[in-house]
């Protein structure tokens, strides 16, 4: 029962320290409104993926 | 000692309860959403009532004060012509010149004097006509003079004022509807020309004038397929042959708009609204006149009803575009063929329409008009002069009369509205835990740290997310959002399986969903503060 409080804790601490980040965000770069998707993320994240898949392949 | 245990269990449990309607009997100050505001603009301040039947209200500044010219009332046939003097957001002096006659296309000018020149389109049973009036400031009475009488039908009346000068167009059926320029000097017209002759339909003219004084007109040609714009420019020895400049479109005709001209660096600019080929919005088009060619036309947002800021020195506009709750009114600066720097002037829930713009010493004060909870219409102004204080809260789209328990709220809603989200994304969920497990039945990935195993599993979703597999996915809010939010999903998730000794299949589905869960909850953060 104490670790599924101290789980729940943890989870509640996690969001509020995001929710606390997310709005920090905001105070230093202004409201975001929203955009056209940038198209660009998805050929980042395929190179992030195709280096995270090599790395261990080298190691 | 198991009695002091369910005691202190109880006590907790009390302690939440009492907390949780303390903080919901708190809950009903807060609002249902935040207004954000354009920094740097003023309060909307609302001005004054206007009916629904004219397609343009006018609006002109000099340093005597801003002034106004509309159309008042409910009744198509029984509208007030109504002039009115502004100072600081304030109506100064407000004058009907002509009472319950059907009217339209009132269009004020101004001269170096500071005189106010009135001119207006009326009709009736007899037939229709163009009068005139001068006003000075302060008022001090006026003087009525129809200068065009005819039983042709009349429409779409615009003018530009040169000093004392009046320059007008107009479309008039005659049988069919052509485009017709006069010259308004001393109360009299003069020069009067018909510049088309077609059987074609000739409408929405607009007028401006060169640095040389030289008018220019600018109209909509609507023929049985299509409706054209075209150009013509006054030579010394009558107007040029009409060309083509570009495509205009029935949506906007119908929807009352026009073409927006201004002079600029010794050229022409025109800007409609039209329908792009592949898509089924209005979409505003620029071009380019110099020299008598023209530029092929940009397609700039989605919108209608542009006007160019004149008096400014880099290229600015202002038009009605489309947002969530409807017609908003947008700013923006135009450079090198696209529009840069868009604030969206339309504050809450409202829609927005019909926007003119003058600026004053520098800064801009931009009207438009918003459905009247009395009937009608109400004109309302902004302006970037004198801004609007933004507290802390307001700037981060909290309400600042409440702002923790918004941010309850907020919170809350959020993480509901993230199982949503996840659950809509139980495609991409599945498809990436195939590839995951496929990838762990290699000794190299699956001897991997669980960092990696986190990260590896979050860039899996990021990339199969793109693919059109979910049903939904969170609006996008800009780079620095969207990749705060990856971080702290990745961050938040390994975190929180830090303590797991197991790794097995169970482990590594959890972590899938937990990351979904999180970085929908922190993605949706502003999508929830806006809706």
């Amino acid at each position: 029962m104490r670790t599924a409080w101290k789980i729940a804790g943890k989870i509640i601490l996690l969001l509020g320290g995001g929710f606390i980040a997310v709005f920090a965000n905001f105070a230093i770069f202004g409201f975001p409104f929203p955009k056209e998707p940038n198209l660009n993320i998805f050929w980042a994240a395929l190179a992030l993926l195709v280096a995270l898949l090599g790395i261990p392949l080298f190691r | 000692m198991k009695g002091v245990i369910v005691l202190k269990r109880t006590g907790i449990c009390q302690y939440l309860l009492i907390v949780s309607v303390l903080i919901f009997s708190i809950s009903v100050q807060a609002k249902e959403y935040i207004e954000i505001w354009p920094e740097g603009w003023s309060e909307v301040e609302p001005l004054f009532s206007t009916s629904i039947y004219a397609d343009r209200f006018s609006v002109e500044h000099d340093d005597l004060g801003t002034s106004t010219s509309s159309v008042d009332g409910l009744y198509f046939r029984e509208l007030d012509l109504t002039y009115r003097l502004i100072r600081n957001s304030t109506i100064q002096e407000e004058i009907v010149l002509v009472e319950k006659r059907e009217l339209d296309n009132p269009v004020l000018g101004l001269d170096s004097q500071g005189n106010r020149h009135l001119v207006w389109l009326e009709r009736s049973l007899g037939g229709n006509s163009l009068s005139y009036a001068q006003i000075s400031v302060p008022y001090k009475g006026h003087e009525q003079t129809v200068f065009l009488e005819t039983k042709n039908t009349i429409q779409d009346l615009a003018a530009i004022q040169d000093d004392s000068v009046t320059h007008l167009v107009w479309s008039e059926r005659d049988p069919y509807f052509q485009i017709n320029y006069g010259r308004l000097e001393n109360r009299e017209l003069v020069d009067v020309a018909t510049i088309t002759d077609s059987t074609d339909l000739s409408v929405r003219p607009n007028i401006v004038l060169d640095k040389e004084g030289t008018p220019y007109i600018i109209w909509y040609e609507t023929t049985s397929v299509s409706v054209q714009v075209f150009y013509s420019k006054k030579e010394d020895n009558g107007w040029s042959q009409p060309f083509r400049v570009g495509v205009g479109s029935i949506l906007d005709i119908q929807e009352g708009g026009t073409i927006a001209l201004t002079a600029r660096d010794d050229q022409i600019y025109a800007a409609w609204a039209a329908l792009p080929r592949n898509s089924n919005r209005l979409f505003i088009h620029l071009v380019e006149i110099a020299e008598g060619k023209s530029s092929q036309p940009i397609i700039l947002e989605p919108g209608s009803r542009p006007r160019f800021v004149e008096g400014m020195s880099d290229f600015q506009l202002v038009w009605q575009g489309v947002g969530q709750f409807g017609a908003q009114i947008h700013h923006g600066v135009l450079r090198e063929g696209q529009i840069v720097e868009k604030t969206n002037l339309t504050v809450g829930r409202k829609m927005a329409f019909r926007p003119e713009v003058v600026s004053q010493n520098g800064f801009l004060y931009i009207y438009w008009l918003q459905a009247d909870p009395n009937r009608g219409f109400r004109l309302h102004e902004i302006n970037n002069q004198f801004p609007k204080t933004i507290t802390l809260w307001r700037k981060i789209g909290l309400d600042e009369s409440a702002p923790l328990i918004h941010s309850f709220f907020i919170g809350v809603s959020t993480f509901m509205l993230s199982l949503v989200y996840t659950f809509m994304n139980l495609g991409v969920l599945i498809v990436g835990g195939l590839i995951f497990a496929l990838l762990q039945r290699w000794d190299a990935y699956k001897k991997q740290p669980l960092f990696y195993q986190v990260l590896l599993a979050a860039v899996l979703l990021v990339v199969i997310s793109q693919f059109p597999i979910a049903v939904g996915k969170p609006r996008y809010f800009g780079l620095i959002h969207y990749a705060l939010s990856f971080f702290l999903a990745t961050l938040g998730t390994y975190s929180l399986m830090r303590s797991v000794k197991d790794k097995g299949a169970f482990v590594y589905a959890a972590i899938f969903v937990l990351w979904m869960i999180l970085f929908n909850f922190f993605s949706l953060l502003p999508q929830n503060i806006l809706t």
